[in-house]
């Protein structure tokens, strides 16, 4: 089920809330345990909508979770036990991840090296595996660390790990961040209101920005990427930059908004990242949750940059490389996040002294130009065919403007140009700059009531659409 | 042992056998091409569709059929008539990867043509059904191809 689907909008989600709100499960601390309940069940149901049979996949990983955060806690005392038992779940719970999501890719690649045919059944990817499965090592880690305390209840813990509003394609939630919610979380009339609008601000960033630009990247896309024109192959790649942006940032609100509505406050996923200044500045604006799961669970652990310089450029590579292996079993995954870890390490030790001389509005324009060289290896189907998009961009394809790239330019160019200000920020500074009154107040509601509406009537004529980050 | 010990060597028992359990289930359909239209027509209309040859599936989808163990094809010559039903049946441990990009490429390039001034067909061409799996390529464009695409996994299991 996605959030920008009818059954989610109009069936799912109002009965979640007339039950997460009813006046018998009540509204003080101790009527969490039953609101909990509510979140546990319809996050179970939310989840077997699409896959069911992938629900037993989570619960076994949920009870075995639950069980050995306590086995941890309980053999605290003994610290060799306590680790050998920590180092049992991370095995277990990346078997998991790596049976389900990267056995198929490492078969082919054997068999491929071995010259062999493997035959093996190719399972579907347990929706959000990557998502949930981090958020369980989290929790294994800080158990054994001592930095949380072991979740005794059953129905909090599993509230936890399938909670719907974050559940598929992330923010990735550490435990730490949520622990206290679970027993002590509020709603009130201006905190809901405010989940409204993140959840209205989202919709409308997947439904009224990502889908129409993600059109116009589909039908490029679908032609022959060698012999593309400069333009189309450029207008290719921006429109997949813009697309892959509010379609996920779109959903990371959505579940923020979804989470204010029931009292969580999540972590923010997103922070305006196409206006970064370096690729430090990019990485720590884009995919928050991700980039810091990574920095405090394998970077800080490898040892960081406290090891000299030869142990800070390894460990950039591994966990660059992980973090594009994290996005997909492809190849060109891999690619992508080996090209960040270089472009950092580069940044750190030989570029640093000549970016500070770079005047800010070219350190803009270098970093955006290079992310979207990363959305080339990233969106594409194979290493090969985005060697052939860049060589295209680089004029290697057909000629500078087609016939095509005109016409698709004239039809876009506004769009683009909107959603690129509105990407940098343009539009939330224009709104900040207006002095908070009731009046603001009432337009801003009356302008989300209408984002709304659009993004039904949209929905109601379009297909299927579900966000791009569920796949991994 | 305590409790908890028990509870995950439950646990790890139960992963294995449900790993097995999909791991197991058969990935080559013992049922024909023709046993599994058959099915599929009860819930699609192929009556108003024309069964094609192997050259029109090449022409139209621009797709090698050697690595397919049978195929067929119903479709339309009128061009407004965007409904059609393709199921191939591959050869044991042939790969359907590059069969499934060119029918995915050829209904992008039909979406776009049909985009903006046929509604009808275009909302058909937005809701096609493509799904490889047990050996079969499944593909159905028109009314109730989501029904189809049902009866269709139902009947190679």
């Amino acid at each position: 089920m996605v959030f920008s689907s009818a059954v989610f909008l109009f069936v799912f989600f109002p009965i979640v809330l007339i039950l997460y709100f009813l006046p018998v499960i009540g509204d003080t601390q101790k009527d969490l345990r039953k609101k909990n309940i509510v979140l546990f069940l319809s996050s179970l149901v939310f989840y077997a909508w699409g896959e069911p049979v992938y629900i037993v996949l989570m619960l076994i990983s949920i009870f075995f979770n639950y069980n050995l955060g306590i086995d941890i806690e309980n053999n605290s005392s003994k610290p060799k036990k306590a680790k050998a038992l920590m180092l049992f779940g991370v095995v277990f719970n990346l078997f998991m991840l790596g049976f389900f999501k990267y056995s198929g890719f490492v078969t082919e690649n054997l068999a491929s090296v071995l010259g062999k045919e493997i035959n093996y059944n190719p399972l579907p990817l347990p929706v959000g595996i990557s998502f949930y499965t981090f958020q369980i090592l989290s929790y294994v880690i800080d158990v054994y660390k001592g930095e949380v305390k072991a979740q005794h209840s059953f129905v909090a813990f599993g509230a936890y790990i399938s909670m719907f509003p974050q559940l598929i394609a992330g923010p990735i939630v550490q435990y730490k961040d949520i622990d206290r919610q679970l027993y002590d979380r509020t709603v009130t009339v201006e905190k809901f209101y405010d989940g409204i609008i993140y959840f209205i601000k989202g919709l409308g960033k997947k439904v009224l920005f990502a889908n129409t630009i993600g059109a116009l990247y589909t039908e490029i896309a679908a032609g022959d990427l060698s012999s593309l024109s400069v333009v189309s192959s450029w207008l290719a790649v921006i429109a997949y930059t813009l697309q892959i942006y509010f379609d996920f940032s779109g959903y990371s609100d959505m579940a923020v908004g979804l989470g204010k509505m029931m009292g969580f406050e999540f972590v923010q996923n997103f922070n305006f990242p196409y206006k970064a200044t370096s690729i430090k500045d990019f990485w720590s604006r884009w995919h928050i949750s991700l980039s810091t799961w990574f920095r405090d669970y394998v970077y800080i652990p490898l040892g960081g940059n406290r090891k000299g310089t030869a142990r800070t450029i390894i460990n950039t590579l591994i966990v660059w490389s992980l973090t594009g292996l994290w996005h997909g079993a492809a190849w060109n995954f891999i690619a992508w996040g080996a090209f960040y870890g270089v472009l950092l390490i580069l940044e750190k030790f030989v570029l640093k002294d000549v970016l500070k001389k770079i005047p800010k509005a070219l350190r803009y324009v270098g970093t955006i130009i290079v992310v979207m060289v990363g959305w080339v290896l990233f969106s594409a189907e194979s290493l090969s065919d985005a060697i052939t998009l860049v060589g295209s961009m680089i004029g290697l394809g057909g000629s500078f403007i087609d016939a095509e790239g005109k016409y698709l330019l004239s039809q876009n160019a506004f769009l683009i140009v909107v959603m690129s200000l509105s990407a940098v920020g343009v539009f939330q500074k224009l709104s900040e700059s207006v002095k908070s009154t009731k009046w603001k107040r009432t337009i801003k509601s009356v302008a989300y009531l209408g984002i709304f509406a659009l993004c039904i009537a949209y929905l109601i004529s379009e297909s299927y659409n579900p966000f791009l980050y569920f796949r991994f | 042992m305590n409790r908890q010990r028990i509870f995950e060597i439950l646990s790890i028992v139960a992963l294995v056998a449900f790993i097995a359990i999909m791991s197991f289930e058969p990935t080559y359909s013992t049922k024909t091409t023709d046993e599994v239209a058959e099915a599929v027509a009860e819930s699609f209309d192929i009556t108003s569709l024309k069964k094609m040859d192997k050259n029109k599936i090449i022409d139209e989808f621009s797709i090698s059929l050697d690595e397919a163990d049978s195929f067929l094809y119903y479709a339309d010559d009128a061009v407004m008539n965007v409904s059609e039903l393709l199921i191939i049946k591959l050869k044991q441990g042939a790969s359907s990867e590059d069969i499934v990009s060119k029918i995915e490429s050829r209904v992008s390039e039909k979406q776009v043509l049909f985009d903006g001034y046929a509604p009808e067909q275009s909302a058909l061409l937005k809701d096609y059904v493509l799904y490889e799996g047990y050996g079969f390529i499944f593909y159905a464009v028109g009314d109730n191809a989501a029904g189809a695409l049902s009866a269709f996994k139902s009947s190679v299991r």
